[in-house]
């Protein structure tokens, strides 16, 4: 009897200890906290236990504290990384708990029991498989979970592999959003393009420590998402040195070539070009280790990758030449200051971006520099171990130049070739450009140039406040983010003319009869500048040990100006975010989770671009070809006229998601969790332009008049209630930690979206009559989705050989149709396939589509260090790959409006490569 | 509480207050507008005669500088030269759909036709035009005419022929023809008239194969059709048919005179525009 109740009251002890563990703390967006408590062999609490937290990823040193008179302890801002826990009190034995693993955003429990007058115990600590005080939804990809699956080597390509994810590329859509309204993080920093709202910055991919996605229920600590939260932390190094140095190369020519075309209506089309040159190679290495032992930590990476892409028949391939410096310095001179330092710069070439036109000359080709560069500085001020202040500075510039040549890297082409940076020097902006049929440019010159620069200055700051005890346990969070963003464009023709032949490949003043030309006003220059800010305030409030609320407050305030300094988007809106996690048994293997949140899209700089007044004018003036006739006697608008014929609304608001999540999750067996849940997302509000002038027949079909008499379009701002998405998302999940030598993660998604407007920014809604019609199926309805990652280590000793393979299965993707309309909903007078006849979406779907890709990773023993050889093949599968999905284009028209669906199965490409790790 | 605070989300919907607003209303044409000569030589009442109808929102009617009520216009800044109409906003009742023969061009306005063989009736008998096919040949049955329609489109429903389908029109208690409207995102003055008038078909008794066209319609404009031997185009409504409608209306065309039921005080009002005054022929009875 005393037994039982011995026993009973041990395991009361237990789960007290792990209720108190199974939540609180927040784990901000660049590192894990730990937390636990230290409880005797017969259940009760010690306190005054001395806990020393040690790790490689620890600057600093070791840390210690005393736990509390309920034996608890805590560890905030912690690297992602592996620690161990050494809990020590005269009397009892001393326990060290090791392999505690700290994820990104993620408090990790940890729970010591020590025993009177034992010996030292060593503990191996079990990776939880159910994080019972997260509500949020997405995945955590960690440096050792990367290295074993299939990958593109960026974290980019990584962003798919969550559920909810849908279109390839670094931009994908998240939860049904648009491919616009992702954040992207870089520790911590916002590296999100203020003009796009997308990626802008690539670095190397072994810098990186751990990648979150984060595709919903997020804290209020992050705003001006409606897609995916992408947070990506990098390594800091340690006191030991450390070399990452990687090479590799990938072949799309290695694997068969298949290609088909169908109609809509099943009729087969001639096959499409297959690519002709598709290669890429890539080498880094990364160096990272001590200044000063435990206090100044570096990091130095430089990639290099290079990239061939040709089309069938055109003469130049597509060279894409990419310089990657990523660099970081963490130093921390006492326990309570940390600071972080960054830089990084991607300096980038592509020449020959005409992939389009087999019959372009070598010499018509445009060329492309891009890059930019940013840096940062981060101060932790850990003010005890439950209060600390994250302040944070940084500033971001990327570039895109354009032009033809001068600026070539192609030595074969005999241009010069000069830097990224040194391009908009060498364009020639006086001597007009020439083109010949097929867009052949005269050698001279280039026909046109743009140059587009954009700035991104912010500051942050962030204040914890730990372990607050009323009526249960908070921990507080509160910060203000602000950003400044500035947009500069210069596009234009050099000397202001363009001359065009309609008969000759390339100019010739000898048929000058030929010519047309096109005289404008002056380059188009255009400035667009705008602020974000933000204030959260938010709480993990625990009433009583096995429940947890997640509750908080944002507010984003955005105004965006055009070139004329109007304020465009001036909007602000309030995030409410409440979630509840229940752990029913209070064993931190199951957890019931529900919520609301509000999230909230401040917009872009390109938003409010679209209502700039300052757009070049231009005429066209026709040789004796068209009798030398002139378009006009003065400068007329292209897309845009040059009158002010736009207006603004002051009533918008910001695009917002309501969204309701409710699931649940529970380990089945050691190490295994399956998981159930439902997400209802209700987009609202979407940016929208409207055209006021123009009035439409009852279908939308053709103008029959308009207010002023005229044809002009006069456009404004909108985030009508009308423009709206609504999302479905239920997920079944299965995971399994890395253990035993195999993981496991795999999600089935079963996804409704469905809507008027998929894009962050549309103008679709503009004409009236078709509004109805164009609710449907989205774009990235793929009704049934399935995701899988798995990795096995062959138990071969002493080399270890690990396999492993992803794999992503899509159905059809909706179609529309679209039918030829006389109203052009942009352009007065302009015709086009616009005109919806049915919902939009419902006139059928394209095949299903899927792809896998299996990684082999040999290791070789060597003397020092770590090599280990890579063979990666991508698309091992006979996928159907719908090319025009892959560019969002979920169909396509041709001369003849016949609907393409384009299938043609993705090159399987072959990687090769080699790391080696010192 | 997620339904609770879902239904409060949804319900806070935001309000634009813009200006412009839906206008929702009904068109009257009586049945003289809609009875015409036959091909046969007898006249007969028939909703097929009912051609495109323009509507706008006006600031009111003039009925001093036309034959016919017209909307009230603006400064006329060029000689001899009408001033435009102004419309706050518009739509039509039917309008100009290309049905797959070069020959109908410009003569199909939606919403007047349920099939094939119902518009194979409307031009071989009642107008005395048999549709014809791109060699010239009549059309024989409605099979044929929906085959030619399935080639020309790359379609595989007929609903995807928008001239094909609902009616526009239904008979009302006084022996008129009604039917519904919407006039979206109308610029919402207060006392503003709807006003609104009907392009009748041309009937031309002497020569048939002339008849069916519409004076709003330029059979010269609109989408081209280049293959082989084959050049034409579609035809397109005049893109300003609310602004100078006197360019296109003619005697036999039917105009709203802007009754009192036709102004609008408010955006929930429900005007009804009645087509009671036919050029030339003068109000209905």
């Amino acid at each position: 009897m005393t037994q039982m109740r011995t026993l009973t009251l041990r395991l009361m002890g237990l789960f007290a200890a792990l209720w108190a563990l199974s939540g609180l703390a927040f784990a901000s967006a660049t590192s894990g906290t730990i937390k636990g408590q230290v409880i005797d062999d017969g259940g009760l609490s010690i306190p005054g236990v001395l806990v020393t937290l040690s790790s490689p990823s620890l600057i600093g040193g070791a840390q210690q504290q005393t736990a509390d008179e309920e034996g608890r302890f805590i560890f905030v801002e912690l690297a992602p990384g592996s620690y161990e826990v050494m809990a020590q009190k005269q009397g009892f034995g001393q326990v060290r708990k090791t392999n505690i693993e700290v994820a990104l955003g993620r408090t990790t429990p940890v729970a010591i029991e020590m025993k009177v007058g034992a010996e030292e115990l060593t503990v191996e600590a079990k990776k939880p498989t159910v994080d019972t005080e997260k509500a949020s939804k997405g995945d955590s990809f960690s440096k050792e979970f990367l290295s074993r699956i299939p990958s593109g080597r960026s974290y980019q390509d990584v962003v798919s592999n969550a559920a909810g994810v849908t279109g390839g590329g670094g931009n994908p859509s998240s939860g049904g959003a648009s491919t616009n309204e992702n954040t992207f993080l870089l520790d911590g920093t916002n590296i999100t393009d203020p003009v796009t709202g997308t990626f802008s910055l690539n670095f190397n991919f072994d810098a990186i420590e751990e990648i979150e996605v984060i595709t919903g229920g997020y804290d209020p600590e992050y705003g001006e998402s409606l897609g995916a939260v992408v947070s990506v932390v990098t390594k800091s190094g340690g006191n030991s040195l450390e070399v990452v140095a990687n090479a590799f190369y990938m072949n799309g020519n290695w694997g068969p070539k298949m290609d088909s075309r169908y109609a809509a209506d099943g009729y087969e089309l001639s096959p499409t070009g297959f690519d002709e040159v598709s290669q890429t190679g890539s080498m880094g290495v990364v160096v990272s280790g001590p200044i000063v032992k435990d206090k100044i930590w570096f990091l130095g990476s430089y990639s290099y990758e290079r990239t061939l892409y040709a089309n069938v028949g055109v003469q130049l391939p597509r060279d894409f030449d990419g310089h990657y410096f990523f660099s970081k310095l963490t130093a921390q001179p006492s326990s309570a200051h940390r600071f972080t330092v960054q830089f990084a710069t991607n300096p980038t070439t592509i020449d020959n971006t005409d992939q389009t036109d087999t019959r372009i000359f070598a010499e018509a080709q445009s060329r492309q520099a891009q890059g930019g560069y940013l840096t940062s500085l981060k101060w932790n001020w850990f003010i005890n171990p439950e209060t600390n202040l994250e302040t944070a500075a940084s500033f971001q510039k990327t570039f895109i130049e354009a032009s033809g040549v001068p600026c070539t890297h192609d030595g074969n082409l005999g241009y010069h070739p000069c830097d990224p940076d040194e391009e908009e020097n060498y364009t020639d902006y006086t001597t007009p450009g020439h083109i010949g049929l097929y867009g052949a440019y005269d050698s001279d010159n280039a026909g046109s140039y743009y140059f587009d620069d954009r700035y991104r200055g912010q500051l942050s700051t962030k204040y914890s406040l730990l372990q607050v005890n009323f009526l249960g346990k908070h921990d507080f969070k509160a910060g203000v983010d602000g950003s400044y963003l500035l947009w500069d464009q210069i596009s234009g023709y050099s000397g202001n003319l363009i001359f065009y032949d309609y008969y000759e490949n390339a100019f010739d003043p000898d048929t000058l009869g030929n010519y047309a030309w096109v005289e404008t006003s002056g380059p188009s220059i255009y400035r667009s500048t705008g602020y974000h800010v933000g204030a959260f305030i938010q709480d993990v409030y625990k009433p009583v040990e096995n429940l947890t609320f997640r509750y908080g407050l944002r507010y984003d305030r955005a105004v965006h100006r055009n070139d004329a300094g109007v304020p465009v988007v001036d909007v602000g809106l309030f995030g409410p975010r409440i979630y509840a996690i229940w752990d029913p048994w209070a064993n931190a293997k199951t957890k019931v989770y529900g919520g609301y949140g509000r999230f909230n899209d401040t917009g872009r700089l390109s938003v409010a671009s679209y209502l700039s007044q300052s757009n070049m004018g231009s005429k066209t003036i026709f040789g004796e070809i068209a009798g030398n006739s002139a378009s006009g006697v003065g400068f007329s608008g292209g897309d845009y006229s040059t009158d002010n014929t736009i207006t603004v609304l002051d009533g918008t608001t910001a695009p917002h998601s309501d969204e309701f999540s409710i699931g649940a999750q529970r380990e089945v067996m050691t190490d295994i969790a399956v998981g159930v849940d439902f997400t209802g997302k209700f987009t609202r509000n979407v940016y929208n332009f409207d055209e006021t002038n123009l009035i439409y027949d009852e279908d939308g079909y053709s103008y029959v008049g308009s207010g002023d008499g005229t044809l002009d379009s006069y456009y404004r701002l909108r985030t009508p209630a009308i423009a709206l998405r609504d999302y479905y998302q239920t997920d079944v999940s299965i995971t399994r930690n890395w253990a035993d030598r195999w993981l496991l993660s795999a999600t089935y998604s079963y996804v409704v979206s469905r809507g008027r407007v998929q894009n962050g920014l549309t103008a679709v809604l503009s004409n009236p009559a078709q509004v109805d019609l164009w609710y449907g199926n989205l774009p990235y309805d793929f009704r049934h989705q399935l995701k899988v990652q798995a990795a096995w280590d062959l138990p071969i000793d002493p080399w270890t050989t690990t396999i492993g393979m992803s794999g992503q299965l899509y159905s059809g993707a909706p179609l529309s149709r679209f039918y030829y309309s006389q109203a052009d909903s942009l352009a007065a007078g302009g015709d086009s396939y616009s005109l919806l006849k049915e919902p939009r979406g419902s006139y059928g779907r394209t095949g299903a589509t899927w792809d896998m890709s299996v990684l082999i990773e040999q290791d070789i023993p060597v003397r020092k260090g770590k090599l280990s050889a890579t063979a990666q093949i991508d698309n091992l599968t006979n996928n159907q790959y719908p090319y025009y999905l892959a560019s969002n284009y979920s169909y396509y028209i041709d001369t003849q409006n016949r609907y393409i669906i384009a299938y043609r199965q993705d090159t399987i490409q072959a990687q090769v490569g080699v790391k080696y790790e010192f | 509480m997620a339904p609770t605070i879902l239904i409060l989300a949804l319900g806070c919907a935001y309000n634009e207050e813009l200006p412009e607003k839906d206008i929702l209303g009904t068109v009257i044409v009586p049945a003289a507008a809609a009875t015409r000569l036959q091909a046969d030589g007898t006249t007969a009442t028939d909703p097929r005669f009912i051609g495109p109808i323009f509507l706008g929102a006006y600031s009111g009617i003039d009925t001093v500088s036309f034959g016919y009520p017209h909307p009230s216009m603006g400064p006329i800044v060029t000689a001899d030269t009408p001033g435009d109409a102004f419309p706050y906003g518009g739509t039509t009742v039917g309008r100009y759909d290309f049905a797959c023969y070069e020959s109908l061009a410009c003569k199909v306005v939606t919403g007047r036709f349920s099939d094939y063989n119902d518009m194979l009736e409307y031009f071989g008998t009642v107008l005395g035009s048999p549709i014809q096919d791109d060699n010239g040949a009549d059309v024989a049955n409605g099979s044929t005419f929906q085959q030619a329609c399935y080639d020309y489109f790359y379609a595989t429903s007929d609903q995807e022929m928008a001239f094909l389908g609902d009616l526009d029109f239904a008979l009302n208690a006084d022996g008129d023809f009604e039917a519904a409207f919407v006039m979206p995102h109308t610029v919402f003055v207060e006392g503003m008239t709807i006003w609104g008038w009907m392009d009748a078909p041309e009937i031309v008794p002497a020569n048939p194969t002339e008849s069916g066209g519409f004076s709003s319609c330029d059979v010269s404009t609109g989408r081209e059709f280049d293959q082989y031997d084959e050049n034409f185009r579609e035809g397109r409504v005049y893109f300003d048919a609310l602004n100078t409608p006197s360019q296109y209306i003619y005697a036999g065309d039917w105009v709203a005179s802007g009754a009192e039921e036709a102004v609008v005080n408010s955006p929930d009002d429900k005007p009804v525009v009645r087509l009671d005054f036919g050029f030339g022929v003068g109000e209905a009875e």
